[in-house]
């Protein structure tokens, strides 16, 4: 490569159309996903239910070289001598998903986990609890929403602090975002088997425990306060 | 129509028109630093004119010139651009030096020996003259001719070879062994 070719791709690559792209995308699941919390909690002020199409993100293959290979960037946990295996998504593309479902919120839900709520570590500012049922049609040409998708639990600042925890008995919670899971790596926690993946400031896992199978979904909390809710809940 | 379908019709315009995008924002920026960030800006207003569905198909291309102008605007405030405005140190003797050059300038006949090109790009970006990161754009990505930059950026021809020459040899005594071959 001559001075020229040299100095050439030094410049595409400052404004890589791909890059670029992945920023964009990024950007907009950041208005999205804001959003949706900011709706969540406008609906949960008053007992209400309400029909609406919720989109989300499908992770998808973007840089055709990549092979769909997940890196994995290990987080240990010191004290309870334990290890994430978290698959990380950054480098992959994402496109939309949209879902159309009915969102109930104010309703009890079942309680999924062993233990009390207080027993969990959640950060501290994480102070309102919102409860929702998601229900969505038995089929494409029904008018009615009246299946059960998942319980969803959020746990939010108010602001763009959250976990979501999504379960359900019979399937897979409803998700707002998909991507390849096979080759993700498995984390082990208390003989439960994890999968974890971080998108940016998000971090995604799914498991099955207590009868429920779960997804639970973070935005802008620390890799800590992920590790520590989770390994929290196996406890 | 729904997000999806409104995605595909989003990078459908995005591959047909990034580039033309890009050569029109580095022209009209007052620092190429920011070019990325309009650059985003204006696909994420155009993401939200396509879900508001009000895009007009007709003249895309011209449609996203006009966003990303008023992302410019926006972009900088007043103050910031008067300080952006910069007067290269001209030496009238070497503009006419220079003006005897050959239109080619060959970038090959300096020995630039840290191989780090990304650095060398840092360094011509963060010149205080932003024509400089331009015109190295237009001459060694888009291969323009120095007539067609000093068209693009509205300046003479020997002010655009003045900029080249004067940048390669400061690479070349900053980056460089062995001085001009």
């Amino acid at each position: 490569m001559n001075n020229q070719e040299k100095l050439k791709s030094a410049i595409e690559q400052d404004f890589n159309p791909t890059n670029n792209y992945k920023e964009i995308i990024k950007k907009m699941e950041k208005v999205r996903k804001m959003k949706r919390i900011n709706d969540l909690l406008k609906w949960s002020l008053v007992p209400i239910c309400i029909i609406v199409v919720i989109s989300g993100i499908v992770f998808s293959n973007y840089n055709k070289d990549n092979n769909n290979l997940l890196e994995n960037n290990p987080y240990v946990d010191k004290k309870d001598n334990i290890i994430l295996n978290i698959n990380d998504l950054s480098k992959i593309g994402m496109t939309k998903l949209d879902a159309d479902v009915k969102i109930v919120n104010d309703v009890n839900i079942p309680y999924p986990f062993k233990a009390n709520e207080e027993l969990y570590i959640i950060p501290s500012d994480l102070t309102q609890n919102k409860n929702f049922i998601v229900y969505t049609k038995k089929d494409k040409n029904s008018n009615e929403y009246n299946v059960i998708a998942n319980y969803t639990m959020l746990i939010t600042d108010g602001n763009d602090r959250n976990i979501e925890i999504k379960y359900s008995k019979d399937q897979q919670p409803l998700r707002d975002y998909y991507f390849n899971e096979d080759n993700s790596k498995i984390t082990i926690i208390n003989g439960i088997n994890l999968k974890i993946y971080q998108y940016e400031e998000n971090f995604y896992t799914s498991f099955s425990y207590n009868g429920y199978n779960f997804d639970i979904e973070t935005s802008n909390i620390t890799e800590q306060e992920f590790a520590n809710y989770l390994i929290s809940i196996f406890k | 129509m729904t997000s999806q379908s409104n995605l595909y019709k989003f990078n459908d315009i995005y591959d047909k028109t990034h580039l033309d995008l890009l050569k029109y924002v580095i022209i009209k920026c007052h620092n190429v630093s920011d070019t990325n960030d309009i650059i985003q800006e204006t696909y994420l207003e155009l993401w939200n004119i396509i879900n508001k569905k009000k895009l007009n198909n007709n003249n895309i291309k011209s449609y996203l010139i006009s966003i990303a102008n008023n992302k410019i605007k926006k972009h900088y405030t007043l103050l910031q651009k008067i300080r952006t405005i910069s007067i290269y140190e001209k030496n009238d003797k070497d503009m006419e030096l220079i003006d005897l050059l050959e239109d080619k300038i060959n970038i090959e006949n300096f020995v630039i020996q840290k191989d780090n090109w990304l650095t060398i790009w840092k360094y011509i970006k963060s010149k205080k003259n932003q024509d400089i990161p331009k015109v190295f754009y237009l001459y060694y990505v888009l291969e323009l001719s120095i007539k067609e930059i000093s068209k693009e950026l509205k300046k003479s021809e020997s002010y655009i070879k003045n900029l080249i020459y004067r940048t390669l040899k400061e690479l070349q005594e900053k980056f460089g062994k062995g001085g001009y071959s």
